[in-house]
């Protein structure tokens, strides 16, 4: 049977929206990002029978913010979270060369939006505060997967980081 | 670099609040909420009431009809402007699934209903995608929208919503397995039937709790395009409700000028 989409809306819709606002600190861009979020879901269909929907809907959703993060949809200046830019910003592997492409073409011709990225990974640790056995469970990953991910991702931090306090 | 966030993760409070988490995860939060001087049970609601407001200013309908034009699209050719979008009248949780059932065909002039996505079911000589029944289901975390033929057992709260595409006049009532006739809307004891208000779903402001009446609980829009007496289809379905087993699946004998929609519901002990 095709997705509920509107059922699916109607009970995971504001808990996404949320999500969207909370990382992109821009109504109208969250109100857009929610839209993809559930386009991703959509398209995903065949795939969702086994899954905790609002889990792998606020994974989407952090997929789909960092992305539009990263292909400059949200200026640096104008987010206000700058931890969450670094690291969408930081992402400059594959990930992120995919992600420079139009979004959609990111979210379904690409990359896998029901995965969670490395940027996503580190966002759910770092910025939402999840403990890394936390995040690997969300993440349907085993911690020491997730830490090394992490760990790759928090040397280019700390570069960017350093870059930003010289400048400073 | 250190976790940011020293509260507990909205995260994992939004997924306990959609109960996905197991009992040591979520106890986990409840503790680590409890550390904090908050309570799991007003941050619940807290979400219900942001997820009310949320739906209210965003309503499904819209929303759907977007994702839907989006994903029909693919990649690369959807507008970047975010739309701007109305309020109105939204609503909680859901599930899926309406039932139509049309006594003659209705015109089809409602993009907004011809786009929503739920398989739907119809029946009768004369299909129609002009209007819609649906039944929700009430739960601490939310509303259930239910299928037809779904079960449901006594003291089940229910809630009536319709969408439709016309402007017209309606009445909702539901016949049970006891023969029982029950109007719904407008309130009991209003002679003549309400205005349909055409566009977005429509819920009725009260709900309703399932008896103990056996079998089945069969809910009705009828609609006209003018003004009628609700005497009138309480009468049909008295007369329909009499006839035990056609009053399961069989339309309200009533006058050719009006449509009706119907949804079943099948009784649990």
């Amino acid at each position: 049977m095709a997705l509920d989409i509107e059922g699916h809306y109607r009970r995971f819709g504001p808990m996404v929206l949320r999500r969207c606002r909370a990382l992109l600190r821009s109504e109208a861009q969250a109100e857009d990002a929610m839209h993809d979020v559930f386009v991703a879901l959509l398209r995903s269909d065949d795939r969702l029978r086994d899954e905790a929907p609002a889990g792998l809907l606020l994974r989407i959703a952090t997929n789909v913010c960092l992305n539009r993060l990263r292909s400059g949809r949200r200026r640096r200046e104008e987010a206000n979270d700058e931890l969450v830019w670094q690291i969408a910003s930081t992402a400059n592997d594959g990930e992120a060369r995919a992600a420079a492409r139009h979004l959609l073409g990111k979210l379904f011709d690409a990359d896998d939006p029901l995965e969670a990225s490395t940027a996503t990974l580190a966002v759910m640790h770092f910025s939402d505060g999840l403990t890394l056995q936390e995040t690997a469970r969300e993440a349907g990953l085993s911690v020491s997967g997730v830490r090394k991910r992490l760990r790759r991702l928090r040397g280019r931090l700390s570069i960017l980081e350093g870059v930003a306090h010289d400048d400073a | 670099m250190t976790t940011r966030e020293p509260k507990t993760p909205t995260w994992l409070l939004e997924r306990l609040a959609q109960g996905e988490l197991d009992g040591e995860a979520a106890a986990a939060v409840r503790d680590r909420l409890t550390s904090e001087g908050r309570s799991l049970e007003d941050e619940v609601a807290a979400l219900e009431r942001a997820d009310r407001e949320t739906l209210a200013a965003h309503p499904p309908a819209e929303i759907v009809a977007e994702i839907q034009r989006r994903a029909a699209i693919g990649a690369g050719v959807r507008s970047r402007q975010p739309r701007r979008l109305v309020f109105g009248a939204g609503f909680a949780m859901a599930g899926a699934l309406a039932v139509v059932l049309a006594a003659r065909q209705m015109p089809r002039r409602a993009a907004a209903l011809d786009t929503a996505p739920e398989p739907t079911t119809i029946k009768g000589t004369h299909p129609t995608a002009g209007s819609r029944l649906y039944v929700y289901r009430h739960h601490r975390r939310g509303d259930e929208r239910l299928a037809d033929g779904e079960r449901v057992a006594p003291g089940d709260l229910l809630q009536l919503a319709y969408a439709t595409a016309e402007q017209g006049f309606g009445v909702l009532l539901s016949i049970d397995g006891a023969g029982t006739v029950t109007q719904h809307w407008p309130e009991p004891g209003r002679p003549r039937a309400a205005p349909l208000r055409p566009g977005r779903e429509v819920r009725l402001p009260s709900a309703y709790e399932l008896d103990a009446a056996p079998t089945f609980e069969r809910f009705f829009l009828v609609k006209s395009e003018q003004s009628f007496d609700v005497a009138t289809v309480v009468e049909a379905a008295r007369r329909l409700s009499a006839r035990a087993p056609e009053a399961r699946h069989a339309p309200l004998p009533l006058p050719k000028q009006f449509d009706q929609i119907s949804l079943a519901l099948e009784k649990t002990r």
